[in-house]
């Protein structure tokens, strides 16, 4: 097998998009709803499953947009393209909304609209439709980002499976903080990408 | 390069129907359900049937560890179910080369209504690994897998590549979660619960059960710790539908691509455990998909109407049913079906069957579009 490398990646935080080509900044938005809303109208705002999405999915697609449009991911079989993403907070954002539907007995609306977004892999879920990939997923839990354990089972999973390419990354949202590192990992040359390491996840993730 | 083969070592289910692998299996072998109806004021407003942990009795062994104040009740299960499937093993959690695995879906979510005097960041999956790490003095802090309905068949696949490269010895993979309003209320919303106990597979079938639970697999790379008849993980894999968030793919797709994966090549296996949920959807897409990788003729069953649902303790305790089938060849009737009722034929296990069992697929299909397979092997040694 080449040498794994990170091909593309993609970094948001607040107000800040970073990728290989590029940094944009969106410094006027103080609110994470209209921060997401201008990057989305930034891409063109074509796609309009957007809306239904929670933040933490809208974030996903966000990035994986970023992620994926300098990148020939399309060369791959779509089931050779596997993800698997982390986070801290799981869906809290929508878990909580969910919960208060359901606080007072006598005022009760749970919808399956929120429902369904109070899992962390529904993001994946998202990503999969919107670029058509029916690799394998996985999610991990962690309290910080964890390069290593990321680096650890994407390697596996491109060693003993049979995806060919990854999109690896973090992507975790509450509201007061909001955070995307997404990287595409395929086998490829120094000319194609920068070597695959835990550090230079970690390097990326930490742009500011 | 060294690929290590994975083997069972112990195991370990608490469900409603007991605090064993043993007392569960004989329970559904003789087809008692844990499915009751009950009106559970802590949890729904409204009577609905469920399968539940039995509290007082865990309270009890709870009580007996001197756990009963210090972990929710979420983390005793995991507590309770991991101690059991180390019963006797020399497998030691705090050894370098064992990792523990959870997979659950919510976690500690009853906490978001009632924190019970628990701190807040208990709401966190990676607080109650923390926690489980430093009760069992682990060295690294438990790994958390939360991917809807398939993390339990998830986890286990990545038990199994940590060791095939050799990475950790042991893996100790629990499954585990707790029944809560939250839960509930989130499935009535989609109107996808039955009325009554569920009935995977059945013409009549109307929605799922829900249910709770721990289920607690060790495997590691070292064959002479397990006991015998040798269970062994051949493969596992896992494919998105990239079709519907909260539906299956009419064409079963994902779970088409993942079976094909597994099986690559192999024709005879004895057994499929399904994801068998019970909802028209569910049932149907996975008659399709079995049937795109020809294997309508092998006998099907769903554990779900003797547990429920059991969400991210699903795949870990059915993985263990199946090791039961496969230990004492009796493939176990799937409680709650009567009448074939899925978009194309399925052999659905409708008595139970004494067969010599050797090579069982498990299968798992969820929210997300999320599909897992794994596949588990029976030998002498």
């Amino acid at each position: 097998m080449d040498n794994l490398v990170i091909s593309s990646y993609c970094l948001i935080r607040k107000g800040i998009v970073i990728t290989p080509d590029e940094r944009l900044e969106f410094p006027e938005n103080k609110n994470d709803g209209k921060f997401l809303k201008e990057v989305f109208k930034h891409l063109g705002g074509s796609y309009a499953k957007f809306y239904k999405m929670d933040r933490l999915c809208k974030l996903a697609y966000l990035a994986s947009e970023f992620l994926l449009a300098s990148n020939e991911y399309k060369k791959f079989r779509s089931e050779d393209v596997a993800m698997v993403f982390s986070n801290s907070n799981s869906s809290l954002d929508s878990d909580l909304k969910h919960q208060k539907s359901i606080a007072d007995r006598e005022f009760y609306f749970p919808e399956p609209a929120t429902f369904v977004y109070t899992l962390p892999n529904i993001m994946l879920g998202e990503l999969s439709i919107r670029h058509n990939l029916k690799g394998e997923n996985m999610f991990f839990i962690s309290e910080k980002f964890n390069s290593g354990v990321l680096y650890d089972f994407t390697v596996m999973l491109l060693r003993n499976s049979r995806h060919k390419a990854c999109i690896a990354g973090w992507v975790d949202y509450t509201n007061t903080e909001l955070l995307a590192a997404l990287f595409f990992i395929e086998p490829g040359k120094e000319t194609t990408g920068q070597d695959f390491t835990p550090k230079l996840m970690q390097k990326i993730y930490n742009f500011q | 390069m060294i690929r290590r083969r994975t083997y069972i070592a112990g195991d370990n289910i608490i469900t409603s129907l007991g605090f064993t692998t043993g007392e569960n299996f004989r329970n559904i072998a003789c087809g008692i359900t844990g499915v009751k109806a009950g009106k559970y004021e802590d949890i729904y407003p409204e009577e609905f049937p469920a399968s539940l942990v039995d509290s007082s009795e865990l309270l009890l062994r709870s009580r007996e560890l001197n756990i009963d104040k210090d972990y929710t009740r979420f983390e005793q299960l995991i507590i309770h179910s991991i101690r059991g499937a180390l019963a006797n093993l020399p497998v030691t959690p705090s050894n370098l080369g064992t990792l523990i695995i959870l997979s659950t879906t919510k976690g500690n979510v009853s906490s978001l209504k009632n924190n019970k005097g628990f701190p807040d960041d208990r709401i966190h999956l990676w607080k109650s690994a923390q926690v489980i790490g430093q009760y069992f003095n682990t060295i690294f802090a438990p790994l958390v897998v939360s991917n809807a309905c398939v993390s339990g068949v998830l986890a286990l696949i990545a038990a199994h590549r940590f060791i095939e490269n050799d990475v950790f010895r042991n893996v100790i993979v629990c499954g585990c979660d707790e029944l809560s309003e939250f839960i509930v209320s989130g499935f009535q919303s989609f109107f996808s619960l039955s009325k009554d106990v569920c009935m995977p597979f059945d013409k009549d079938r109307s929605g799922l059960s829900l249910g709770e639970g721990a289920g607690t697999v060790v495997l590691t790379g070292d064959k002479s710790i397990c006991p015998h008849p040798l269970i062994e993980v051949i493969a596992g894999s896992g494919s998105n539908d990239a079709n519907h968030i909260s539906g299956p793919s009419r064409t079963g797709e994902g779970l088409y691509v993942a079976i094909n994966e597994v099986l690559n090549g192999i024709t005879d296996i004895d057994f499929i455990s399904a994801h068998g949920t019970a909802t028209a959807y569910n049932d149907d897409m996975e008659s399709v998909a079995f049937s795109r990788c020809g294997l309508n003729p092998i006998p099907v069953n769903s554990y779900k109407g003797y547990i429920g649902h059991t969400l991210g303790a699903a795949g870990v305790i059915e993985s263990i049913f199946c090791f039961e089938t496969m230990r004492k060849n009796l493939l176990v009737k799937t409680f709650g079906f009567e009448n074939p009722g899925t978009t194309e034929k399925l052999n659905v296990v409708d008595r139970n069957i004494a067969r010599v069992t050797n090579r069982v697929l498990k299968t798992a299909s969820g929210f997300g579009g999320s599909n897992a397979v794994i596949l588990f092997e029976k030998s002498d040694g």
